[in-house]
């Protein structure tokens, strides 16, 4: 089985703050691969490194084996067409309405009538449980419904490769699980491959086939949620331990 | 026994002038690239239709009121002067000739591009700050959309499009104005207003001066899109982008509007029909 | 997007483009672009101030632009002036129709104007070249002037020489007159008497133009700077209009056959004098001599007072009259009472006042009369004497004084002594007539007053 994302040498700084340093790690297609780590540890730039949005310093990046270091916006979009990514703010657009943010890329990118996509996307917000809210507009409503419209629309195009970032950040622990629960219905049913970034530790267990600690910059462990209980460094095993981070 | 540290020299005097000065220039230089991409990308395929009719509502459809009003105000405040000017000579009956070449001239583009610079410039910088700071242009991004083509272009074409519309509509709103404050006084009639109004121009009077407002979209639509589109720190960031697109792009505009009008002048020689 | 945004952004966009088109028709419409029209052409030595798009108006009605202007190769050319004119005042634009530049108002635009032709010339031809005035200009109205003195110089000189060769006419025949008839009828002193005056008169005019008093006296001396005038203005090649006006209006003026009637009036009547002199000598045997030269001299009496007339008129005329303003008077023959005692009489003059009462002068005759006595003779030397230190170039005026009887007795008899006066001074001292005037006052006192006016 080939990988799905590759990351080879990766550097990553903000002006004079290195954030990631020489990092190299890989996702097997299909596989669910949960990063962890302390808060500015460098987790969400590694999923818009992933994405593209952000450009690495240094190393090479490869999707299903596709090289998109140095690669302009135009030359990303065939390879951002198999990804989905769901923001931890959600950023759904605020001009448009909850249903509409859902159907954009699906307007964009597809050719079909304006009622199937319609029905598409209803069938896609039935799915994270909004159907009801297709005509809301995203400043209405709540975190959780947020997240899980920002889901849905991440789901539109049925993409291969989904990057998560904090699912469960600020809702209760019962929304939480039922975006995991999609998460994992999504992995299993659609062989999707799954990035997640989390500090939800029981989340993290659900999710994850594999797991990867961030600290200062360093992919300081890596391996199964077993593997990483009883790793050598400290602070993961702290973190491991605790129910609830975060 | 005092511990020896190795902190880095001060920076000298000269170094620090440098660095003041460099940051202008290097945002500016930013401004040009920004503006020379959202020429290319304006050219560039699949044009976003929707996008653009969208933006052109937005910036064209919804300052129609405001410029209306104004140039209704404008107007009717010209021809006060004028009159009050022309009066002494005994020459009122030059009064829409006066008014109409101040207003098609120059004060009918100024004041648009100001108005819109105002209204629009504030709008996209917010818009697009605020778009930043939620992450809604990542995601457009992440959705594969060129974010810049989408976001950008679309604005800086509507801008363009919009302003000499917009200049049309203040120049006859004001010389509406114009006549409703001539009428007032005088009872001038319509048909003689209009008549003289544009007894004593020429085309190089009406075309050039609507035209370079294009100019002024162009530099209302790029400032602002390029301080919105990069803004960066929350909240603040966004209402720091809105103002300075205003300021910025208000400056730039009056600025520029001096080299359009010698650049007309020497391509459209007084008299030139 | 729903359709409705699409709709509005179509009416706001398509309303906004048809502003702008109407803008665009309303100023092509004004600039005559749409109206059919045809081409003219007019040439202009300067062309102040019109250009490219400049208006067009025919008979005052906005009619075109100017559409190109092509410069002269040469200094010696003329400006072309292309116009387009609107085919609507085509009828009224002929080939006599001139194009002159024109100002709109006081602070207006310079324009083309092109006057209406008249229906007897043929229309202008599309392309074709209409008459052209030049601007105004100050230095072309100088030199219209500078024209007019030429003109009225030549005359003078016309002139000048017939006067001359009258008055020394008039001389000889008052001359060989005088010496003919030493006791002639009053006629004959009438005639003297206007001779003289005729000849004073002319005499006067001429000083007056050779001295360079009166309008022409002024044009006479003001040579120079005409002249220099013609120096500066040396670019006018042809006489306008308006110089021939001006030069006309001074040919058809009255100065000139005034003059010459004056002339040849002098010479006829001087022939006649002459004629009747000699007759008189011829016929000076013969019985029906008195009677026909009574009435001859009556004859010439009259003519030579008309003729007096004529040239006292001459003094007056616009052209001579500055010279006699500056003297102070024009006639002092004429001159009344009430005139005399005006302040403005002898202004800017000194008086030299000489009183001599009646018993000084004057004797009774055995009719009555009042002559001169020797020894008022004697006094009237030493008076003389007295005024002819001071500068002669003022009136002597001599008033006579009766107190006696009504007033017309006292008015004749002053007059009849200055007259007195007047005549001894004349021959005995060789005044000019023209500058010795008598005046009849009345007051309570017997006399002669001489006052001598100078400066």
């Amino acid at each position: 089985m080939s990988d799905a994302i590759t990351f080879n040498g990766v550097s990553k700084s903000f002006g004079p703050r290195e954030v990631l340093k020489d990092i190299s790690f890989a996702v097997p297609t299909g596989g669910a691969y949960v990063l962890l780590g302390r808060s500015g540890s460098g987790k969400s730039v590694t999923l818009k490194l992933i994405c593209g949005l952000l450009k690495a310093d240094a190393g090479a990046i490869l999707v299903n084996g596709d090289d998109i270091t140095g690669r302009d916006s135009n030359a990303l979009a065939p390879i951002r067409k198999h990804i989905g990514f769901l923001f931890q703010s959600a950023a759904l657009f605020d001009s448009l309405s909850v249903g509409e943010n859902v159907a954009f890329p699906l307007r964009r990118h597809t050719n079909k009538p304006d009622g199937e996509i319609r029905d598409q996307a209803t069938a896609i917000l039935e799915k994270v449980g909004l159907a009801k809210e297709f005509q809301t507009m995203p400043g209405a409503l709540s975190g959780g419904m947020r997240k899980r419209a920002g889901l849905a629309r991440a789901l539109a195009m049925e993409p291969a490769i989904l990057l998560i970032d904090e699912p469960s950040a600020g809702l209760d622990p019962i929304t939480s699980n039922e975006i995991d629960q999609l998460l994992i219905d999504l992995h299993t049913n659609q062989h999707a491959t799954l990035v997640v970034v989390t500090h939800n530790i029981p989340s993290a267990r659900r999710l994850a086939t594999r797991l990867g600690f961030l600290d200062d910059g360093h992919l300081i462990a890596e391996g199964t949620p077993e593997e990483l209980a009883h790793s050598e460094h400290d602070i993961v095993r702290e973190f491991m331990k605790s129910q609830q981070a975060g | 026994m005092p511990i020896a540290t190795t902190q880095p020299p001060p920076p000298s005097v000269l170094q620090s002038f440098m660095e003041s000065i460099a940051a202008p220039i290097e945002w500016f230089g930013g401004l040009c690239l920004f503006a020379a991409q959202a020429i290319r990308e304006c050219f560039q395929r699949p044009f976003e239709w929707t996008e653009i009719l969208r933006q052109t509502y937005q910036i064209g459809w919804q300052s129609a009121p405001l410029i209306v009003l104004s140039g209704l105000a404008v107007g009717s405040v010209l021809s006060m002067h004028t009159r009050a000017t022309l009066e002494r000579f005994g020459a009122e009956s030059m009064i829409p000739t006066a008014l109409a070449f101040a207003l098609v001239k120059e004060t009918g583009p100024l004041v648009t591009g100001l108005l819109i610079s105002g209204r629009v410039g504030a709008g996209i910088g917010a818009e697009l700050g605020g778009m930043r700071v939620t992450e809604q242009i990542d995601a457009l991004e992440s959705l594969a959309v060129n974010s810049f083509h989408y976001l950008v272009a679309t604005r800086v074409l509507a801008c363009v499009v919009a302003l000499p519309l917009l200049t049309v509509l203040m120049n006859f709103s004001g010389l509406l104005g114009g006549f409703f404050a001539e009428a007032t006084i005088s009872g001038m009639s319509f048909p003689y207003y209009f008549h003289a109004a544009f007894g004593s121009l020429a085309f190089s009077d009406f075309i050039p001066p609507t035209a370079k407002t294009m100019v002024f979209g162009f530099l209302i639509g790029t400032t602002s899109a390029y301080l919105g589109y990069n803004a960066s720190g929350g909240a603040e960031g966004v209402g720091r982008a809105s103002t300075q697109s205003v300021v910025l792009s208000s400056i730039f505009l009056i600025v520029v509007n001096v080299v359009l009008v010698k650049f007309i002048a020497f391509l459209f020689p007084v008299g030139g029909a | 997007m729903e359709t409705t945004k699409k709709l509005i952004v179509g009416i706001f966009v398509g309303a906004c483009l048809l502003l702008f088109g109407i803008g665009l028709f309303l100023i092509g419409n004004n600039i005559q672009l749409f109206t059919k029209s045809f081409d003219a052409y007019t040439d202009f030595a300067k062309i102040t101030g019109i250009q490219n798009g400049s208006k067009v108006r025919v008979a005052g009605m906005d009619a075109g632009t100017v559409t190109r202007i092509d410069v002269p190769a040469r200094p010696e050319d003329k400006f072309r002036v292309h116009l387009r004119i609107v085919e609507k005042l085509h009828p009224i634009v002929r080939q006599d129709s001139i194009a002159s530049i024109q100002t709109d108002g006081l602070l207006g635009n310079k324009f083309l104007q092109i006057d209406a032709g008249t229906s007897s010339a043929q229309l202008a031809q599309n392309g074709a070249r209409l008459p052209s005035t030049e601007p105004f200009d100050w230095g072309d109205l100088i030199d219209q002037v500078n024209g007019v003195v030429k003109k009225v110089n030549v005359i003078l000189e016309e002139v000048k020489a017939p006067v001359l060769l009258a008055v020394a006419q008039i001389e000889a025949a008052a001359h060989s007159a005088d010496k003919l008839i030493k006791h002639a009828t009053p006629e004959v002193n009438g005639i003297l008497a206007s001779a003289n005056k005729i000849s004073a008169n002319l005499n006067e005019i001429i000083d007056g133009v050779q001295e360079g008093q009166g309008a022409v006296g002024a044009l006479f001396k003001d040579k120079e700077m005409a002249a220099s005038l013609h120096r500066s203005v040396d670019n006018v090649q042809e006489a306008t209009v308006d110089v021939k006006k001006v030069v006309k209006k001074v040919e058809d003026s009255d100065i000139v056959p005034e003059v010459q009637k004056a002339v040849k009036n002098l010479q006829h009547i001087t022939a006649q004098v002459k004629d009747a002199v000699e007759k008189f000598q011829s016929d000076a045997g013969e019985g029906g001599v008195g009677e026909n030269l009574q009435r001859t001299l009556a004859d010439a009496h009259e003519a030579m007072s008309d003729l007096s007339d004529n040239t006292e008129a001459l003094k007056h005329n616009f052209f001579f009259r500055g010279f006699f303003k500056r003297r102070g008077f024009y006639d002092l023959g004429a001159l009344t009472a009430p005139e005399y005692q005006k302040p403005s009489f002898g202004k800017g003059f000194k008086k030299h006042p000489i009183w001599l009462t009646t018993t000084e002068l004057f004797q009774t005759d055995a009719k009555g009369l009042e002559t001169l006595s020797p020894a008022g003779k004697t006094k009237l030397d030493a008076a003389m004497t007295e005024i002819l230190q001071l500068p002669r170039n003022g009136p002597l005026m001599i008033e006579g004084y009766s107190g006696t009887g009504v007033p017309s007795q006292q008015y004749l008899t002053g007059r009849r002594r200055a007259a007195r006066v007047q005549m001894y001074l004349i021959e005995r001292f060789h005044l000019r007539p023209a500058y010795v005037g008598i005046i009849a006052l009345s007051a309570a006192k017997e006399g002669v007053g001489i006052v001598s006016y100078y400066k």
